[in-house]
């Protein structure tokens, strides 16, 4: 069970608020430099997961990092993991540098640290503004500077991409990648799941509380449905040809043929070949995470077996 | 520890407010001072002094609001989920609160001291020394005006262990600030009637209002014992002793607070 690259175990966590159980023994583990993305709809559970991981919040079950126990309140290893949860929590009287300064711990960073993240999340235009006068975006990126500050080990972002711009989510995309690579682990979640396609290197699926499914996203992309749209000189000659074959077909706008490990693009090209049909269009069509993620919550229980 | 209360402190001295108090006090202790010289008829130089010219209330007041905001506004500003992960535990964020709202009152009392003095130095030195013998009292000014302090702070941290075990318990500084100001104005006005009562039912002498006259019972200790009936050390020893349990109880809501 212990094993040396997860720098995080989650095991048998519920939460409750009242007689309202929110959380149903959720397991999953989180390996040192991975991006993990915890999705789900919302009321999945997701915040509170993470709410009780910084112990925010009082919860059953255990929960450890670095091999040991963390505690709703007894942290034995303070600042190791940084954290945007919801909106960023900020003191309107004071200025972005004055925050990175409040919080910047000289054990573990130095002020260098916080002119490297001024320049790393674009922030020079409004450091030196009190908070009060940020706007969303501007909040949201300071937020997200602190939970980078003082190198924690594991950095939890809720919903990071709420408020920013394409630029400021590329910018910030770059820096969880760079920042990963240095051994950093990152748990987020974020309704814009294109973006966590192409960031995350692990998927955890949480529907009402429950942990639905843990796998690499490459993984889960390769499950999910790759199909081929295809146009050649006779569609219904071809469909027929297909069909014949065992192909799933259906017309649209040319043909769409699900593929699969036994039937692929070359099987199709070489039966259009065989009986003369010229290929006029071909492009590949394969599921995003957001209709993988979305087929697996209509069936969960498909995925599971 | 001392990161957090160096971070605390930092917070307070960035608020505008903080350098507002400080602007109120001194022009308080300036404009007493100038009142006393110019209509000392009304304006008692002695008596003024021993109460750092009025600024012992005000003191007691602005800390009263700086307790329950310092620690309600963890909440109204959504900062504690980003203290938590930060910090060992609950408990060392809300010492952390004590020790900076410690080290403000002292300083607001230090500097209006200092004031005081300057003033008796520079402005009534013919009017009055500070070894000169207060007849009711048998002691000189200058204990009288210590002893005044000293009776002040003890009781502000009663009342401030009690705002910050409301903000703890209810996270609005409303509340807080609300029963501690309440709490401050309420002893002249039911002092008496308490009193009666404390005669009738002597077990109420140990209800906690009735060791806010200690500062009362340090000038006149006679006078104030046939009222309280109890010592003055009995009255010094109840307020630390209701400062300590109410500083627990709230240290133990805030520990179980979740963000």
């Amino acid at each position: 069970m212990e094993n040396a690259d997860n720098l995080l175990q989650v095991q048998h966590l519920e939460k409750s608020y009242g007689s309202q159980q929110t959380l149903f023994d959720v397991n999953f583990n989180c390996q040192t430099g991975r991006i993990i993305g915890l999705v789900g709809a919302n009321g999945a559970g997701k915040t509170t997961i993470m709410r009780a991981i910084l112990g925010l919040i009082r919860y059953d079950g255990t929960i450890f990092m670095n091999q040991a126990q963390l505690s709703f309140n007894h942290n034995q290893q303070p600042d190791q993991i940084g954290s945007l949860i919801e909106t960023p929590g900020l003191y309107p009287y004071l200025t972005g540098r004055e925050h990175l300064k409040l919080f910047l711990n000289p054990l573990k960073s130095n002020s260098q640290h916080i002119t490297q993240l001024i320049t790393d999340f674009r922030l020079e235009k409004f450091i030196d503004l009190k908070t009060k006068k940020y706007s969303l975006g501007m909040k949201q990126k300071l937020g997200i500077a602190l939970a980078f500050l003082n190198q924690p080990q594991l950095i939890i972002l809720d919903e990071p991409l709420n408020g920013l711009d394409a630029q400021a989510t590329r910018d910030l995309r770059a820096l969880i990648t760079k920042t990963s690579a240095t051994g950093v682990t990152f748990l987020i979640s974020s309704h814009i799941l294109s973006e966590l396609q192409r960031l995350a290197d692990d998927v955890i699926v949480i529907q009402k509380g429950r942990v639905v499914k843990q796998t690499t996203m490459s993984k889960l992309l390769d499950q999910s449905q790759h199909r081929l749209h295809l146009k050649t000189n006779d569609d219904h000659q071809a469909e027929e040809l297909l069909r014949a074959a065992h192909y799933i077909v259906s017309f649209e706008d040319g043909l769409l043929i699900e593929l699969t490990p036994d039937k692929t693009v070359e099987t199709v090209v070489q039966l259009m070949a065989k009986h003369q049909l010229a290929i006029q269009d071909m492009r590949h069509l394969d599921d995003n995470l957001e209709t993988a993620i979305l087929k697996m919550i209509d069936e969960p229980e498909a995925q599971n077996a | 520890m001392l990161n957090l209360t160096r971070q605390e402190s930092y917070k307070l001295v960035k608020k505008r407010s903080t350098l507002i108090f400080i602007i109120i006090l001194v022009i308080q202790n300036l404009a007493f001072t100038v009142l006393s010289l110019k209509i000392a008829k009304f304006f008692p130089a002695r008596f003024l002094f021993a109460g750092n010219f009025g600024t012992i209330s005000t003191i007691q007041l602005i800390t009263i609001a700086t307790a329950a905001s310092i620690v309600s506004s963890e909440f109204d500003y959504q900062t504690l989920k980003s203290l938590i992960p930060r910090t060992s535990s609950r408990q060392v964020i809300l010492i952390s609160k004590w020790l900076t709202i410690l080290g403000y009152t002292l300083s607001l009392l230090l500097l209006t001291s200092l004031i005081t003095l300057l003033a008796q130095l520079f402005f009534f030195q013919d009017i009055f020394s500070l070894t000169d013998t207060i007849p009711e009292l048998g002691i000189p000014i200058w204990q009288w005006w210590l002893t005044n302090i000293f009776g002040n702070f003890v009781n502000l941290w009663l009342l401030l262990s009690l705002v910050f075990l409301l903000a703890a318990l209810f996270k609005k500084n409303s509340v807080a600030i609300t029963v501690g100001i309440v709490v401050y104005f309420a002893l002249p006005v039911v002092g008496t009637l308490m009193g009666l009562l404390i005669h009738k039912w002597s077990v109420l002498k140990w209800n906690p209002l009735n060791f806010l006259n200690y500062p009362l019972q340090l000038n006149s200790p006679e006078l104030m014992a046939k009222i309280t009936n109890l010592s003055t050390t009995q009255l010094l020893i109840g307020n630390l002793g209701y400062t300590i349990l109410f500083l627990s109880i709230g240290l133990f809501f805030f520990a179980r607070k979740e963000a």
